[in-house]
């Protein structure tokens, strides 16, 4: 499947207070995420961290993030590598957004959006991918070192990278319908035409 | 010309300057009077003949006859070289269809011209031309709708004197016409294309090459599409096709499919290839000659309905979502797959690990071991994992990249051949006369 999917990581909150604001449940069994064989998965992390990983792209919303946020420090991302090899990483606390770091590949394979003030060590993830990137041809080139700028920032700052991770996350299932961890959106025809397939 | 010849007197050996200068306008006016009375003849002698001669102007009857003078002159005749200012003066009067007509020689480049005008402009050409000259008479005090109606008569009896004295100039001129309205077409595909910032459209390297049995798989499309198409055309217009049609169809479909191919992802040249095959074969297989010019029309029919429907398929595989996006790339890839002869596994997402660390989630593992990473898109590029795993390499890692332009071929295929099928060519078709 590639990469299309989301996580949100929250710092020194109760897992079972972050599950129910989002109204998942654990199942208690053990999944690797990227492997869709459940929509949503959490793991803790040193440090206080809970990561909620979800299967689709769309999850991890910036108001998603704001909302979790009030629990405690939080961070969001999304990524891809199938399309346009978007990744973003996004850091909140108490609603409010604190810097932000941007990739996708439609303007040019270097692009780097950052606004706020993220961690210092964005700099040296950022030389490295840009210095591999000049190294294997730049902008013509057929790989996008750059997209995995925002997911390494991700896993200095809680130690989570989702192609690096091997250890199994703990299964999630909806709780209930008030919380805020659905899907968030219907999906379309062509959704489920393609759905058609899958196991 | 009995009773035309002017004298030739100079001026030394006239009486005077005016004496000379009353003689040479009598001998001027003398030939207009006698090549409008030529001009006439001929004239009537060629609608006579049922081959229509334009001459809508009293100038242009007069060049008809300043033409039949100069012919005359080649067999000795001295009117025209006493008259040579006047034939001047009379050919730069003419219209460009009597001017045509009236100088003969070299004209059959002008007949490929003015083929490949009226094919490119699908005859707005000569409504253009006709428009201006009309306007300029209006200015002149003509009335506007007669001078219009005079004019383009002059350009289509043009026409029809092409037709009859440069057949082979004026359809190669048609055929060149159409041509580059093809080309215009699928470079506006393309324009489109780019307008909506999918200009960098191109694989990665790493895709994986089309197996012939794809290949084949794509062709057997061609030929539904085709076959499709006619029944379509039939059940639409209550018409019975013969198997001759039918297999014609089939054909042109797949001519099609080769052809969109062949110009990466083009359906306006899958189109033409499609409308001119299915005529041509039409034709030859139900015992008729071969009608170049339906085969053009045919081609004109199928390049501008790939060209529209490709690019209605660009755009809309354009603006899904990037979820979307990535479903269809899934989606054709495991389609592929079955095209390849293999068959996708239910449950392919495992994670495969690396040499040097990490690993990397393919979208799906086939029956037949096939490891495949699906991509959609103009900016889709590979994972620095997933270049990992395909330099490793990973044994029977396959890279699926699909582009907006596929789409707009899926989409062009089926919308040309079933207005193909819908379409029944006429001879000296055109949907703007």
């Amino acid at each position: 499947m590639g990469w299309m999917a989301s996580w949100i990581a929250v710092q020194r909150a109760g897992k079972s207070e972050i599950l129910q604001h989002l109204g998942l449940a654990e199942l208690g069994e053990e999944v690797l995420p990227g492997t869709r064989a459940a929509p949503f998965c959490c793991r803790e992390f040193p440090d206080g961290w809970l990561v909620i990983f979800s299967e689709n792209f769309d999850w991890a919303s910036p108001k998603r993030l704001l909302d979790l946020s009030r629990l405690g420090f939080a961070i969001a991302c999304q990524f891809e590598d199938k399309v346009e090899m978007t990744s973003a990483l996004t850091a909140a606390r108490d609603g409010v957004e604190l810097w932000r770091v941007f990739h996708d590949n439609t303007q040019s394979i270097f692009r780097l959006d950052v606004s706020g003030e993220p961690p210092a060590a964005l700099a040296a993830i950022r030389d490295k991918a840009f210095e591999e990137q000049r190294a294997n041809g730049g902008e013509d080139s057929s790989t996008d070192f750059v997209q995995d700028v925002p997911l390494e920032l991700g896993r200095v700052v809680c130690g989570f990278h989702a192609e690096e991770v091997d250890a199994p996350f703990t299964a999630l299932r909806k709780a209930s319908a008030s919380g805020i961890g659905g899907e968030g959106k219907r999906r379309g025809l062509l959704g489920k035409l393609l759905s058609l397939g899958r196991g | 010309m009995p009773g035309q010849t002017p004298s030739h007197g100079r001026p030394g050996l006239a009486d005077s300057i005016e004496t000379w200068m009353a003689q040479r306008n009598a001998d001027v006016q003398r030939l207009a009077a006698g090549a409008h009375a030529v001009g006439q003849q001929v004239w009537s002698d060629g609608n006579r003949l049922n081959q229509y001669v334009s001459a809508a102007r009293p100038s242009d009857v007069a060049a008809l006859g300043v033409r039949a003078m100069q012919k005359a002159t080649a067999t000795g005749d001295r009117v025209a070289a006493g008259a040579s200012d006047a034939v001047a003066r009379q050919i730069a009067a003419m219209s460009p269809a009597a001017r045509r007509i009236a100088s003969g020689a070299g004209d059959a480049s002008l007949a490929g011209l003015n083929g490949a005008q009226d094919a490119f402009t699908f005859g707005l050409g000569d409504r253009a031309y006709a428009g201006v000259r009309a306007l300029a008479d209006a200015a002149d005090g003509a009335d506007l709708g007669r001078a219009y109606s005079r004019h383009y008569a002059g350009t289509q009896a043009l026409d029809a004197y092409d037709e009859g004295h440069h057949p082979i100039a004026r359809g190669v001129g048609e055929v060149a016409g159409t041509a580059a309205q093809i080309g215009l077409l699928g470079a506006g595909e393309g324009g489109v294309a780019a307008l909506k910032g999918l200009a960098q459209a191109r694989r990665i390297p790493q895709a994986s090459r089309l197996l012939a049995r794809e290949g084949a798989a794509l062709a057997g499309g061609g030929a539904t599409a085709g076959f499709g198409g006619q029944a379509v055309g039939d059940f639409a217009t209550g018409r019975h096709s013969s198997p001759a049609d039918y297999a014609a169809a089939t054909l042109g479909g797949v001519a099609g499919v080769g052809a969109t191919i062949l110009s990466r992802g083009r359906a306006s040249a899958g189109g033409a290839a499609d409308g001119a095959v299915t005529s041509v074969a039409q034709d030859l297989l139900n015992g008729r000659p071969v009608s170049m010019d339906n085969a053009r029309q045919a081609a004109v029919l199928g390049a501008t309905v790939g060209s529209l429907a490709g690019g209605a398929g660009r755009a809309w595989s354009n603006s899904l979502s990037r979820s979307a996006k990535g479903q269809l790339g899934e989606g054709l890839s495991k389609v592929r797959t079955v095209a390849r002869g293999d068959m996708p596994l239910a449950d392919g997402s495992v994670r495969l690990p690396l040499v040097g660390g990490g690993f990397t989630i393919p979208d799906h593992l086939t029956e037949g071991g096939e490891i495949a990473e699906a991509k959609f898109g103009n900016y889709a590029r590979l994972s620095p994992r997933q270049r990992q795993a395909y330099q490793q390499p990973l044994p029977n890692y396959r890279v699926d990249h699909f582009l907006p332009r596929d789409i707009g071929a899926m989409f062009g295929a089926p919308a040309n051949s079933a207005a193909l099928g819908l379409y029944r060519p006429t001879e000296n078709f055109s949907p703007l006369r």
